[in-house]
């Protein structure tokens, strides 16, 4: 299942490390801080984040021009479980490395430790190990023997604190001079231990072994616990009779000790951890007392209530500062004068101000009629994502703020009491939540799921309102709503019903694997996640994500948008007749027309064809949507555009409603199908949405209208 | 085998031996790699039994853990009667 969806990324991996003297991965548990340190030692860019599995996909830098570091997906072991565990053992088998750094967590070395085991005992390679966050461990109180590690492991062990450029030097150097060192830890595996020593000991699994860098005592013990992912590596070289001894040992196993194998694998190794643990790990205080976040967080109905208050405060701040609004409707209650200067004064506003002086100074230069029509309707989509620009980039902020501290994962177990009744565990808040911002690194971050649960997520995210969809809300509100609380209920109202389609999407995949996949499937997906300790934010971590997830934003958005608008603006000037000054005439309006028919029933007579050709042009990126209009009726502002639509308030909420939820932009559905590797499911998917759109869009306007 | 407690019904502050864990492969395996197994010992930091739908966090080697009620339900324990503080 992994093959396919690899291999691509696999290609690209070894591509990018063309020319390199030495190659290096970095390896280590979910959180411990390899990105941070891949991220100070090349100057490059992967999201650094605090929680448990933020890195699914693989990231090449390097130093020195031909020092390559690989920066793989966290990972609890060796095992088969999770894709990234899969990705991170693609990149293992093969990539040409030199070596393995692997981390050690000094603020929760015991945790790192399990991993370090599995590795150094798969692992035919040299290796070394770094333990990073020494710094804020000291302050912890937690002390690492690090001599003591060093000598029982038979490799050097270097202290680093990377945000704090602490022993980034000396690593640097040591990378540079090489890594030699081979580890000789051993694991027994007591009553196992005769069995994989049988399967160990074949000729030619020593050989295949010998050729994958791996040792043939780890690919047995795999085999013994019942590894399938080993299983199939070495059935596709051929050895399908040790596959099959290897699962006859097995069951003699199980019945001579009554235990799953498996389990006596796992158990064993984490003796050894265990062992070095307390050898060489000292904790001078017993933990400090629970701070009161953790408090509030732990407790049964406060943790849930936290969590939502924190999820709406991050909203409230983002669109405020950017948008003026809410605040702006809430404050111009008392003082309409302050409310438009917040408005006006808000970062967007100050930047579509800016494309409006723009267009005033350049459109009287061009004197032609469709320069100046093209001219203008490029410079209206291309402000459109400019005012875009610090909306996304303050949500983005502000997640990494929330994320950076751990309360992201307090989060998880906080709201996993509601999201599990829907089928998800708390670990898909993330997710969820990463697509308020956008809904692509959201379905691609549903590999931090399990297989089962990943594809319930995928299926709901889409409906979560994206930033995109933001925008054609507030301005429809803004427009459409007179009062400040309306506006300000409206656009909850879409966000609301966004969750609740999301959530109930996964209700109904959940329902379907159960009666798909019998009682195998966990209709309830259970939690079980680390709490990284809660500490205060780092400045730097929040600058890297801020600033790469804005770089990304215009790579993804700026073509499409400017393609757009292009398209739009020719299709509105093009009719039988050729160049047409009126849209009415154009292609665009019978195009519009033939679409615009779903509108009708809402009662959306004269401006049906507009909607329906924005409907259209925003099913390639959503933002599109208000462009369209804007483009369509010829105004600079796409507030005053929307407005000539001339809506109720009922009607308006049903098109936010549709628009909100009718297809995933291309983006979203090419990394949905990637992630599937189901391109039917793509087709059954947007005959669900636009059915589930169209519906809950009537609905809410036969409801409304009862006002 | 009815009287052997799980992890859900110990109450905060508890230290526990993990026995034996009765759940599907994927959770063994999750739970083997944070560290739990048969013969691990863990200790209890918070656990609500007013209320069914709260998760039980525990501590393991430093690392607090959260673990679904669900879960936890599966995972035969032996208590400890050593001091708190050791
Ligand atoms: N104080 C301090 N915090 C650090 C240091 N290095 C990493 N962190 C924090 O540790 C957390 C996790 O760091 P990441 O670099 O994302 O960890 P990772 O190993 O890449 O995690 P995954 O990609 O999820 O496997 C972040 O909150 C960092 O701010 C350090 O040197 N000092
Ligand atoms: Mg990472």
């Amino acid at each position: 299942m992994s093959a396919s969806a690899t291999a691509r990324e696999l290609g690209w991996l070894q591509g990018s490390l063309s020319g390199c003297r030495r190659i290096y991965a970095l390896l280590g548990a979910p959180n411990t801080g390899k990105s941070t340190l891949f991220n100070v030692l090349t100057g490059g860019k992967a999201r650094v984040g605090n929680w448990p599995g933020v890195t699914v996909s693989v990231s090449v830098g390097r130093f020195d021009e031909d020092i390559c570091l690989v920066d793989a997906p966290g990972v609890y072991g060796l095992g088969s479980v999770s894709l990234e565990e899969r990705v991170t053992r693609d990149v293992l088998l093969s990539i040409p490395l030199d070596a393995v750094v692997l981390l050690v967590d000094a603020t929760m070395p015991e945790r790192s430790l399990y991993l370090i085991v599995s590795v150094l005992e798969a692992l035919e390679k040299p290796a070394l190990i770094v333990v990073a966050k020494a710094r804020l461990a000291h302050a912890l109180g937690i002390h690492i023997d690090h001599e003591g590690l060093s000598r029982a492991l038979g490799l050097p062990v270097i202290l680093t604190s990377a945000l704090e450029g602490v022993g980034v030097d000396e690593l640097r150097e040591v990378l540079r001079s090489g890594v030699k060192w081979r580890s000789k830890l051993r694991v027994d595996y007591g009553l196992a231990e005769e069995y994989i020593n049988r399967l160990a000991s074949d000729p030619s699994l020593a050989r295949v072994a010998g050729e994958l860098h791996l040792s043939a005592r780890w690919i047995a013990a795999q085999l013994i616990a019942g590894d399938d992912h080993v299983k199939s590596l070495l059935e596709s070289r051929g050895l399908t009779g040790i596959v099959e001894e290897a699962e006859r040992l097995s069951e003699e196993l199980r019945e001579r000790v009554g235990v799953e194998p498996s389990l006596l694998i796992a158990q064993s190794r984490v003796r050894v951890a265990e062992r070095l643990a307390s050898s060489y790990i000292v904790r001078k205080k017993p933990r400090s007392a629970p701070t009161w976040l953790d408090r509030v967080f732990r407790h049964p109905v406060g943790g849930p209530l936290a969590s939502i208050a924190l999820i709406f405060s991050v909203f409230l701040v983002a669109f405020s500062v950017n948008t003026g609004f809410p605040l702006n409707v809430i404050v111009a209650h008392w003082s309409p004068g302050l409310g438009e200067a917040l408005e006006n004064y808000s970062l967007s506003g100050l930047i579509g101000e800016g494309f409006e002086y723009l267009k005033a100074v350049i459109l009287p230069h061009l004197h032609r009629a469709w320069e100046a029509g093209l001219a203008s309707a490029v410079l209206d989509g291309v402000g459109i994502v400019a005012g875009f620009i610090p909306l996304v980039g303050t949500i983005v902020a502000l997640t990494a703020l929330v994320e950076d501290s751990g309360l992201f994962t307090r989060m998880a177990v906080g709201l996993h009491p509601i999201v599990s009744r829907f089928g998800l565990s708390g670990r898909s808040v993330y997710p969820l939540a990463l697509g308020t911002g956008c809904n692509v690194p959201a379905v691609l971050s549903t590999r931090i799921l399990d297989p089962v649960e990943k594809v319930r997520a995928v299926f709901a995210i889409p409906f979560i309102p994206c930033s995109a969809r933001f925008i054609v809300i507030s301005i429809f509100v803004s427009v459409f709503f007179k009062t400040p609380l309306s506006q300000t209920l409206a656009a909850t109202g879409i966000y609301l019903v966004g969750l609740l389609a999301a959530l109930i999407t996964a209700r109904i995949v959940a329902r379907y694997q159960a009666w798909r996949y019998g009682s195998s499937v966990e209709e309830e997906p259970q939690l079980v996640m680390e709490l990284p300790p809660l500490h205060p934010p780092s400045g730097k971590v929040v600058w890297w994500t801020t600033r790469n997830a804005l770089l990304e934003y215009l790579k993804k958005i700026g073509g499409p948008i400017l393609l757009g608008a292009i398209v739009i603006w020719s299709l509105l000037s093009i009719g039988p007749h050729g160049y047409t000054g009126d849209p009415t005439e154009s292609l665009a309006y019978y195009i519009g027309r033939a679409i615009g028919v779903i509108f009708e029933p809402i009662g959306a007579k004269g401006a049906s064809w507009i909607l329906g050709l924005a409907a259209l042009a925003g099913a390639v990126a959503k933002e599109i949507f208000a462009d369209t209009i804007a483009v369509t009726v010829g105004s600079p502002e796409p507030h005053k555009a929307v407005a000539m639509l001339g809506l109720t308030p009922a009607q308006a909420f049903a098109v936010l409603v549709f628009v909100t939820l009718y297809v995933p932009c291309i983006a979203t559905l090419v990394v949905m199908i990637n992630e599937l590797r189901e391109r039917k499911l793509a087709i059954v998917y947007l005959g669900y949405s636009t059915s589930l759109a169209v519906l809950l869009m009537y609905t809410s306007y036969a409801l409304l209208s009862l006002f | 085998m009815g009287s052997n407690p799980t992890l859900a019904v110990m109450p905060p502050g508890s230290r526990v031996r993990v026995k034996a864990i009765l759940a599907g492969w994927n959770a063994s395996w999750r739970l083997a790699s944070i560290g739990i197994a048969p013969g691990t010992v863990v200790e209890v930091v918070s656990n609500d039994i007013a209320y069914p739908w709260s998760p039980i966090v525990v501590r393991i080697g430093g690392v607090e853990v959260a673990i679904g009620r669900g879960i936890a339900s599966r995972i035969i324990v032996e208590p400890l009667n050593e001091p708190l503080n050791d």
